[in-house]
């Protein structure tokens, strides 16, 4: 089974963090830091396996990792799961992503955090692998992503977005914004 | 200045993000919160704080964003997260039907979850077997299967071996690495069914031992268990005392120090030959900082110098010094840290504090006022082991008439008590206070020139030794008591039938004459003592040692390594020059002949332990009476004299 998944950049950030197994936020924090602390140290031509961790309860898990340029993607997993299917799995949900995204990049990851997770969704479910075929995994993001658009259907995406921004009670934003010399005026929003 | 500036308006910057996000959770619109929602579950990965929305974030995902159709899917990857034992119960069956559902897509998860549903609640097991069982297709293949069926191994293990080994030089090194670890890996799942086949690839374990990288290292370490034998458990775990030094972090190390642990301990110390080399190996690993075993070395140096009663006084002198450095250890007094071996150091020399050789310096060391900064239990053995010492000084220097030093003694005793008297440890006040008595007593006798030492030893007397985990079944039951009879008036019979429930999965246990027999564990130790009473079987061996205890300069252990060459040098050149006559001598007796070509079997320990190793190892009695006659008897060594009836191996 595999307990969680972390994907995190260089310097530690987490991009994303999926649990299947419950902790607490700062446990959750603390895994993330000690993981990285042990990720980060390996070279580049060790062995993509980690073991001897006192993390995620037990001794029965081991770290399994790859590094994409300025993203290390790690898997959590017992000892019930195959090590090179795993890091396979790893390569394929790479390359999902960047079959979805075209040309995927830790951006891609920040801002459409949601779309990632419904990836990784078709991918991995409670913890266990569901599916490893990319063109399958890809199949059933299209359908999703249609169906999305015919919740509302094409042409009504803008309106939806309009209707969102219209009853938006932002508090009072100033008319007039003065950077020094600059003067800008920000035109009232009436409705329409 | 910079620094504190970023932080502060990072800080700021994200507390107003969080204020237009709660403004936005008020909103009516779906898709703002939607998207609020969306922002909070960024910011909860990045650590913040964000249960104060739980109630949006359940409101938004009621919303019926998706259709119907696609409903189930989701439906199916949430339950799979948080399924419990009673909603597993219930929906079972739903999740059954789901399993003959027209989309592949839907059965395929349905399939999946009952693996979940499986592990929260086992009972669905049965009933949902047979359909499970047509769904699953073939597993997922192993990509590298070594199921236990197989025969022939060799085969199989060859190919291993090339896959550790060869480096494609086209490869990235780090698929090499992880052929390597891959490689390693399954040869210690071999290990656990075929441990011989793997024996002859030592060389290349060892090699692997010193490679770069930790986890091939971790690997190496757990097939070494399978390894080792008695001719290179010295150098094997010389080899790891070295990595030992130079392991930077804590959590390589004490595997390490817990791998030595386990190969030396292994099968009740078969593969040790020479006990003092390993008391020496103990000692030396007290010097590792940070350790979370301190407990482990403890408790195997007690372990050895109970049952080694050869070791004693070797061990006894050891435990001594640690003592008197005990200010080393006390810096670290975390639980399970290196300190616990003081707990072992101080029962050691307290209970076999007739090797001690000088008893006064040892009282005083444990009596320092910085023992009281060791933990509490710590503390309670100390001043337990320092009455039992107090015993044996008195019995030394009243022996020597000499009233004096032995009234200074007492003295000494109730000056420094006081302190443990005022522990905030329980255990360690009542002990501190019971002796604090007892010395004052001994105090006023003395004083009174009345001769204490006897009574005061005889308040120690006896050996503390381990019990067998049979021996209760070798206590004869006296006469006429009966086990199996009832002590009071058993329950009629028309009353226990109404109101026995019907236990649906428990099986019913009989109430009438239930079996004596406790279920012992059937330990390998115990298994030589099984059957034989008496101990006359067990042949008595002198000691031959002839090395001085301290080599200046140099690692204790090392000193044991290039010893126990010598004298296997010599063994073997004197089983040479007497073989002819003893192929005769042995034929005719009919004994074991060379006990096979192993060398291993000749390989003479140089202690005997009260372990029963003497059925294992084959001891040519001539070369033993020839060794007895010729060698130098140690004036510190007493031989190892038989065991009790009773007692037996842990």
């Amino acid at each position: 089974m595999i307990k969680a998944i972390l994907i995190f950049n260089n310097h530690g950030k987490p991009r994303l963090i999926r649990f299947y197994q419950y902790f607490a936020e700062d446990m959750q924090q603390q895994i993330i830091r000690e993981t990285f602390h042990l990720v980060s140290k390996r070279d580049d031509n060790v062995c993509n396996f980690l073991e001897g961790g006192s993390l995620i309860g037990g001794s029965d898990y081991k770290l399994i990792y790859r590094h994409y340029a300025t993203l290390y993607f790690v898997f959590c997993v017992d000892s019930s799961e195959s090590e090179l299917g795993i890091l396979d799995l790893i390569q394929v949900f790479v390359e999902t992503l960047d079959k979805c995204f075209e040309n995927v990049c830790e951006l891609d990851l920040i801002f459409h955090m949601d779309k990632v997770h419904y990836i990784l969704q078709e991918v991995v479910m409670g913890g266990m692998v569901l599916e490893t075929n990319m063109n399958e995994i890809v199949a059933q993001v299209e359908f999703q992503n249609r169906m999305e658009k015919s919740e509302g259907g094409l042409s009504a995406a803008p309106a939806r977005a309009v209707s969102a921004v219209k009853n938006m009670n932002l508090p009072e934003i100033p008319r007039n914004i003065n950077i020094g010399d600059i003067n800008i005026k920000v035109p009232s929003l009436s409705p329409f | 200045m910079v620094l504190i500036s970023t932080l502060s308006r990072y800080a700021k910057y994200i507390s107003t993000c969080i204020d237009e996000i709660k403004q936005e959770l008020k909103q009516d619109n779906i898709a703002v919160k939607a998207n609020a929602v969306c922002k909070l579950t960024y910011l909860q990965m990045l650590g913040y704080d964000v249960s104060w929305a739980a109630f949006n974030i359940v409101e938004v995902m009621s919303s019926s964003k998706f259709t119907y159709k696609y409903d189930t899917g989701v439906a199916l990857t949430g339950l799979s997260c948080f399924v419990t034992p009673d909603l597993a119960r219930d929906l079972a069956n739903d999740i059954m039907t789901l399993m003959s559902h027209t989309k592949p897509y839907i059965r395929k998860k349905a399939v999946l979850i009952m693996y979940k549903v499986f592990l929260k609640y086992p009972e669905s097991l049965r009933p949902a077997f047979p359909r499970l069982k047509e769904k699953l297709e073939d597993p997922d293949p192993v990509l590298i299967s070594l199921s236990s069926g197989m025969p022939n191994h060799s085969a199989s293990i060859q190919k291993l071996r090339i896959l550790i080994e060869d480096s494609d030089q086209n490869c990235e090194p780090s698929v090499n690495a992880c052929m390597k670890y891959l490689g390693l890996l399954a040869m210690s799942k071999i290990l656990k069914t075929h441990p011989k086949s793997v024996q002859s690839h030592k060389d290349l374990i060892l090699q692997c031992l010193d490679d770069k990288d930790e986890s091939i290292r971790l690997r190496a370490l757990d097939l070494l268990y399978g390894m080792v034998s008695k001719k290179n458990l010295m150098e094997i775990v010389k080899k790891l005392m070295l990595h030992v030094d130079k392991a930077e972090g804590t959590t390589y190390r004490d595997e390490l120090l817990t791998k030595i642990i386990d190969i030396c301990s292994q099968s009740n110390y078969q593969y040790i030959t020479n006990f003092e080399w390993y008391i020496s190996i103990l000692v030396e690993l007290t010097r590792l900082e940070g350790t979370r075993h301190g407990h482990l070395i403890a408790s195997q140096m007690l372990d050895v110098s109970i049952r080694v009663k050869a070791i004693r006084g070797f061990a006894v002198a050891q435990m001594a010094t640690l003592l008197d450095n005990a200010h080393l250890l006390t810096g670290n007094t975390q639980r399970n840290g290196i300190c616990e071996v003081l707990y072992a150091a101080a029962w050691i020399c307290g209970e076999f504090s007739e090797h001690l050789e000088d008893p006064m310096q040892t009282l005083e060391a444990m009596l320092r006022p910085k023992v009281a900064t060791l933990p509490g239990h710590i503390q309670a053995v100390y001043v337990q082991n320092a009455a039992k010492l107090f015993a044996t000084v008195l019995r030394s220097q009243e022996g020597a008439q000499d009233s004096q030093t032995a009234q200074e003694t007492t003295q000494l005793l109730i000056e420094r008590l006081p302190l443990f008297v005022q522990s905030a440890n329980l255990e360690v006040q009542e002990r501190a206070s019971c002796i604090l008595q007892l010395v004052k007593y001994v105090q006023k006798l003395q004083q009174k020139q009345v001769e204490v030492a006897e009574e005061v030893t005889a308040l120690f007397a006896g050996e503390l030794n381990p019990v067998a985990p049979k021996a209760q079944k070798k206590v004869p039951v006296p006469e006429g008591l009966d086990l199996d009879a009832w002590i009071n008036e058993p329950p009629s019979e028309s009353e226990s039938e109404d109101e026995k429930p019907r236990a649906v999965f428990t099986e019913e246990e009989p109430r009438h004459a239930r079996p004596r027999h406790a279920e012992v564990d059937e330990k390998e130790l115990a298994r030589v003592y099984q059957e034989t009473p008496g101990v006359e079987h067990i042949p008595v061996v002198q000691i031959d040692l002839s090395v001085p205890l301290k080599v200046p300069g140099m690692p204790m252990s090392d000193q044991y390594l290039k010893l126990e060459e010598e004298r296997r040098q010599k063994e073997r050149a004197e089983k040479k020059k007497k073989e002819k006559k003893k192929k005769r001598e042995k034929r005719g007796r009919g004994k074991k002949a060379d006990s096979g070509p192993e060398s291993e079997e000749d390989i003479t320990p140089a202690h005997m332990s009260g372990l029963g190793t003497c059925t294992q190892v084959s001891i040519p009695s001539q070369n033993q009476s020839r060794r007895c006659s010729t060698a130098p008897q140690h004036p510190r060594f007493v031989p190892w004299h038989t065991l009790g009836p009773h007692l037996g191996p842990l």
